[in-house]
């Protein structure tokens, strides 16, 4: 279709995608050391507000604004570290309650601080420049939309590089996977489990309030309550959805991306589909790809090959190897 | 003799609770003075709730004491079915669509529909998340959440096109009002507060519950399942199965309380209806150990909290979103909580040199 | 003599046990050493000490000769000792070079330098014949071939000693010849190792000397040639016990319960009960005696209906009941008295009725129409409680206010009092005191006496020899021998408990 892949729809994409992206590896590295986040919603909202305030009092400097926006995130992943990792609490409720937490915190900062009751502005932002990357412009349609973009997105592009080297190349990295596997075979190994999981959690927090305050910089200048509205989840559907693979999930951020951006051009076209009908098939595909991979793994588990292979196996006739090492080797 | 001892861990529970209560709102009370608000508008607010303002207290609490009998359900199971909120959604769509559907007739029949079809919504909606994992094993944490946000787009896909009021001048994102023979009576004492008759149900509901945990074949499979999902299966019974009515009953709930908003409250469907009574819900339920009874005491404690909030924030502009600390700081310390403990005997452990000894599956010393 | 590993006094005591009472054990270097005795004999405990798991209450370790503490697994690798579990500790998902080197990373600048830990580990390999790829998953690996990687991480790790617990458990007889060659090159290249098994066959044909415990005592240092699998049944399962009971004559009545080439996958998915016959008449005490882990588990729940059956059949009455769902065999007339009550029989957050009313609660008068009649259920509680000398002032107090003795009580009670057709009983006395002991022995006589068919399955062989009328001993799946009462001593079954022998006739 004309509309949905010219340059402006793909650079949309890549903007909008951006905060998903930063917090998605954050999310990512955390459910790869097994720490179930879901606490991102919550980092990001205090992102966004830090990073408003702080450019506020710094009076107009964003630089600022992200600094404080990361370390305010990397505070409050803190008190959920100390919960989860310490404490041993249910992961998926201590999410849900920071949160809570932090809804509340912002909106009470926000009203406390500020005096205002919804919004704050950021009207003498200097906002950040958009970079021109010259010999993008030779390359047809993905060269425009790939330039012009703020240093931020960049950043969250070179960073899903940079997390796949660390993931896969690293020590560091390895010690994350590992501890995701099995805590056991970690401390044999002499290494801390806590503090892998603390590393991982912290990281996450200072990138989703980045991915806040981007929001909330670059995309607006100003501070709404509960602005963040759900991209939180969308984050940990964006890596139950792409395996915790920072290259797979990088795409299905940008797929998310995509999403909105089209749903906006519909509704500017006014065609029939409903953006919320639209909005929803994230969720639904998230909810198809986790069933098809708990399903595997439960047939993994047992040993039992998967469905598909018995599905396949008894229509070509033909026996299915069980997993059954007796008989291998 | 006998009797003595489950009163007095009763009464243990209840004080461990007001216990965090109390820390928490002490907490809230120091951020109010550190801020510079009254300190204590929050008790001031929360002790108005009890005394002048009980209609909002009554309103609020009618959604949170059915919320928190939904989570306790499942929660009962070890199930954990987050997906409340999406229930609570579908369960109104359902009663609107139907209430516009119905032709003029006795109020008490066209309600009882309502209440059927929008319990049925809900019940149907949380089936999806139970058959999921009772055949592939799928976490229901996260499919219950997922469904969350496709059901508040559904609904959101519903007022601002199918459902869509077409009588009014300003496209609005909500339905045309509902007809009055389709109304849940509010509570006339109450005027012009929305409380209303399904606080009754809400009681009505807890009495149901109760009932099915501690004198039916069900809520001892619950009980047994949920502490120990191996002694289900020694014993003969379908853990499974145990699932999915469990789900039902939440879900079933959570519809209820859909339709309760949009047929008392709102009189219509309007986008985002739902002021999130299914994660509140949890805390309700939490607070109150999963225990029926207790969750009327822990949904009127937080209805009293919320509608405290709002009204602190009329009368002394503090900001109502305190009550939304207070509620988190409430959640991390209950599973802390449930974890200290776990702790006491990690340290108890490591006291006795049994500090890390890896899965040895039947291997004795 | 050089020692590599000196534990000398070692005692260990956990609440109501003293799983180690004053151990020594010597190890001389370059010794292959087996440590050999039943479970519950202490190796483990011993070995987890030796390990850095737990520490000792006292005596003193020594490592080539000087003293040391070893406080955890990290301080006893730092010293040279390497241990290969017997569950591993590898990560299934990621590759055999990956788990080798998890802890112990070579970098080149801020990456992994995968090249020099290859260089490593091929030295290791192709020095000890330790075959394998690098860079397969470990999920891909046979058992024998994980194991591999377990050797290769404690050689990587500069380990001079080695512990192998329970190695060949799960290998299949090519593998543990592998691995003998193995170790015999360990051997060569000046690694100790120390071989923990209860497999008397793989003890004397791999090992040079042995070190044997019985009930948390040394009962004998051998030195392997000199020795045979007579004296070191002996020593490992002890003399003669009479526990005699009182018992009616022997006088089996009709089959109630028949097994027939009966096969059961483990939940690791190994075959762990192969080609299983035998059947239970009504009025005898069948035992099954063996070491855990032989496939008794997997029998008992394929038999209770708790895991799918993959080949055979099981009739029960005369009916074939392997669709049957566990309720359904329950109402056939089948109890069960799980091995691990805690995990499986009992909740310990409940009540003592809670527990009591299991097999009563769906049933007439006690549920009507799904409700259920409390007051009802408290009498029966309360009998229930009488009649089986369940101490406790109320059974609504929570289950866990009991002593292990009481709580097997509440289980026996449960299970009992159903009036069964067949009593499974799998290690009945287990973590129970002396009194509570007498007292289900007593019980179970009683239930054989009135007619009733039981499976006791039991590691301790004192239990089975008394209680049983028929003994069928159970190895690595398969059994493999069947004695009357009084037809074997403990030396006997002993070996073939620990696979020395096997019985050639067909087994009913």
């Amino acid at each position: 279709m004309e509309i949905s892949f010219n340059s402006t729809v793909l650079a949309s994409m890549l903007r909008i995608a951006t905060p998903l992206t930063l917090a998605s590896i954050g999310c990512l590295l955390c459910q790869r050391a097994g720490v179930v986040n879901f606490a991102m919603e919550g980092f990001m909202l205090m992102g966004s507000f830090v990073g408003v305030a702080a450019v506020i009092f710094s009076n107009g400097n964003v630089w600022v604004g992200f600094l404080f926006a990361m370390l305010s995130g990397a505070l409050i992943s803190a008190i959920f570290a100390l919960s989860v990792v310490n404490f041993k609490a249910n992961q998926v409720i201590s999410g849900i309650a920071i949160n809570l937490l932090c809804s509340g915190a912002t909106t009470y900062l926000l009203r406390t601080i500020f005096k205002v009751p919804g919004t704050i502005r950021a009207d003498d932002i200097n906002k950040l420049e958009t970079l021109d990357i010259p010999f993008l412009d030779k390359i047809p349609v993905v060269g425009e939309a790939l330039n012009h973009h703020t240093i931020i997105t960049y950043l969250a592009i070179i960073l899903v590089m940079i997390t796949f080297v660390v993931l896969f190349k690293t020590e560091f990295g390895l010690n994350i996977r590992a501890q995701g596997e099995s805590e056991d075979a970690v401390k044999t190994a002499g290494i801390n489990p806590k503090r892998v999981q603390w590393n991982v959690i912290l990281i996450s927090g200072a990138l989703s309030g980045l991915a806040g305050a981007y929001l909330s910089t670059v995309i607006v200048s100003s501070f709404t309550i509960d602005m963040v509205q759900g991209r939180g989840f969308n984050t940990f559907t964006a890596v139950v959805f792409g395996n915790a693979h920072p290259i797979a999930v990088w795409l299905v951020t940008l797929l998310f991306g995509y999403a909105d951006a089209v749903g906006i051009q519909i509704e500017l076209l006014g065609t029939g589909i409903s953006p919320s009908i639209i909005k929803m098939f994230p969720y639904g595909l998230a909810i198809v790809a986790l069933t098809i991979s708990s399903g595997s793994a439960m047939n993994r588990n047992i040993g039992r090959p998967s469905k598909m292979k018995q599905l396949v196996g008894r229509i070509l006739k033909k026996p299915v190897s069980e997993t059954n090492e007796e008989t291998a080797k | 003799m006998k009797w003595y001892s489950s009163i007095i861990d009763v009464c243990k529970t209840i004080l461990r609770q007001i216990l965090l209560i109390a820390v928490s709102i002490g907490l809230a009370t120091l951020f109010l003075s550190v801020s510079g608000y009254e300190p204590f508008s929050i008790l001031q607010g929360m002790w108005k709730g009890v005394t002048s303002d009980l209609a909002s207290m009554v309103r609020w609490s009618t959604g949170l004491i059915l919320a928190g009998l939904a989570v306790c359900v499942t929660f009962k199971a070890e199930i954990w079915n987050l997906g409340i909120d999406g229930q609570i959604y579908m369960g109104g769509a359902a009663a609107a669509a139907l209430a516009l559907a119905l032709p003029e007739g006795s109020q008490f029949l066209s309600v009882s529909a309502m209440v059927i079809v929008g319990m049925l919504a809900g019940m149907l909606y949380a089936m999806i998340p139970a058959l999921l994992k009772v055949f592939f094993e799928t976490n229901e944490v996260v499919s219950t959440l997922l469904l969350n946000f496709i059901a508040i787009r559904f609904v959101e896909y519903l007022v601002s096109g199918p459902m869509q009021d077409p009588t009014s001048i300003t496209k609005l994102n909500a339905s045309q009002k509902l007809p009055l023979w389709t109304w849940i009576p509010r509570l006339k004492i109450f005027d012009p507060s929305p409380a209303n008759i399904g606080f009754y149900f809400a009681i009505v509901a807890v009495i149901i519950i109760a009932f099915v945990f501690y004198k039916t074949k069900l809520g001892y499979e619950i009980k047994i399942i949920g502490t120990n999902a191996n002694l289900g299966v020694y014993g003969g019974m379908k853990p499974k199965w145990v699932t999915v009515m469990v789900m039902c009953i939440s879900g079933a709930l959570a519809g209820l309380i859909g339709v309760i908003e949009v047929a008392a409250v709102q009189h219509r469907l309007i986008n985002a209806f739902n002021p999130d009574f299914g994660f509140d819900g949890i805390v309700v339920s939490l607070l109150a150990n999963n225990n029926p009874v207790g969750i009327i005491l822990s949904g009127l404690f937080f209805g009293n909290l919320r509608n405290a909030g709002i009204a602190m924030e009329r009368v002394t502009e503090t900001p109502s979103a305190i009550t939304d600390i207070v509620m988190a700081i409430v959640i991390l310390t209950i599973t802390a909580n449930f974890a200290i403990p776990r702790i006491r005997n990690i340290i108890k452990r490591k006291k006795m040199n049994k500090e890390f000894t890896p899965n040895r599956a039947g291997s004795e010393n | 003599m050089a020692y590599a590993v000196e534990l000398l006094d070692i005692t260990k005591k956990f609440p109501g046990v003293v799983a180690d009472d004053n151990v020594s054990l010597f190890v001389e270097q370059g010794d292959i050493h087996g440590l050999i005795g039943e479970n519950g004999a202490g190796k483990s405990t011993l070995m987890n000490i030796l390990y850095g798991y737990t520490q000792p209450d006292s005596g003193v370790i020594k490592l080539f000769g000087e003293e040391t503490k070893i406080q955890s697994p990290h301080v006893a690798i730092q010293q040279g000792i390497g241990m290969v579990h017997q569950h591993y500790m590898l990560m299934p998902n990621l590759t055999v070079l990956q788990n080798i080197i998890l802890g112990r990373v070579p970098k080149k600048g801020l990456l992994i330098d995968e090249k020099a830990a290859k260089v490593k580990i091929n030295k290791i390999i192709e020095s000890f014949q330790l075959h394998i790829d690098l860079n397969a998953r470990i999920s891909q690996l046979s058992v024998g071939q994980k194991q591999r990687v377990e050797i290769i991480k404690a050689l990587y790790r500069d380990a001079r000693i080695l512990i192998l617990d329970e190695p060949t458990a799960v290998l299949t007889p090519s593998e543990i010849d592998k691995l003998i060659l193995v170790l015999r090159e360990l051997k060569n290249q000046g690694k100790t190792i120390i071989f923990i098994t209860h497999k008397l066959r793989e003890v004397l044909a791999v090992t040079d000397n042995l070190t044997v415990m019985r009930k948390g005592v040394v009962t004998g240092r051998l030195t392997t040639k000199e020795t045979d699998t007579h004296e070191l049944s002996r020593l490992m399962v002890g003399r003669d016990i009479d526990l005699r009971i009182p018992m009616a004559d022997y006088q089996p009545g009709e089959e109630v319960i028949k097994v027939s080439n009966l096969s059961v996958f483990s939940k690791r998915n190994l075959q762990a009960v192969k080609d299983v016959s035998f059947s239970i008449k009504s009025g005898e005490i069948v035992g099954i005696a063996g070491v855990e882990g032989n496939g008794q588990t997997e029998l008992i729940e394929a038999i209770s209906g708790m895991t799918r059956i993959e080949g055979g059949e099981i009739q029960f009455m005369g009916e074939k009941i392997n669709k049957f769902s566990v309720r359904r065999r329950r109402e056939k007339g089948m109890s069960h008295i799980p091995e691990d009550r805690l995990k499986i029989g009992l909740s310990k957050s409940c009540t003592i009725r809670d527990n009591l009313i299991l097999n009563w609660y769906y049933k007439k008068p006690y549920c009507k129409a799904s409700v259920l009649d409390n007051g009802k259920l408290q009498s029966l509680s309360e009998k229930l409680c009488k009649e089986y000398q369940i101490k406790t002032p109320d059974s609504r107090y929570k289950l866990g206010t009991l002593s292990g003795g009481n709580m097997q009580k509440v289980v026996f009670a449960r299970e009992v009092s159903s009036d069964p057709r067949l009593l499974i009983a799998a290690q009945p006395t287990r973590g129970v005191d002396i009194g509570a002991i007498e007292y289900i022995h007593h019980k179970i006589v009683e239930l054989r006496d009135k007619g009733k068919a039981i499976m006791l399955v039991s590691a301790e062989l004192d239990e089975i020899m008394s209680l049983s009328d028929r003994i069928l001993v159970m190895y690595e799946g398969c059994i493999v021998a069947q004695f009357r009462r009084g037809e074997a001593d403990q030396q006997t079954i002993g070996m073939y408990m620990m696979g020395a022998k096997k019985q050639e006739a067909g087994i009913v």
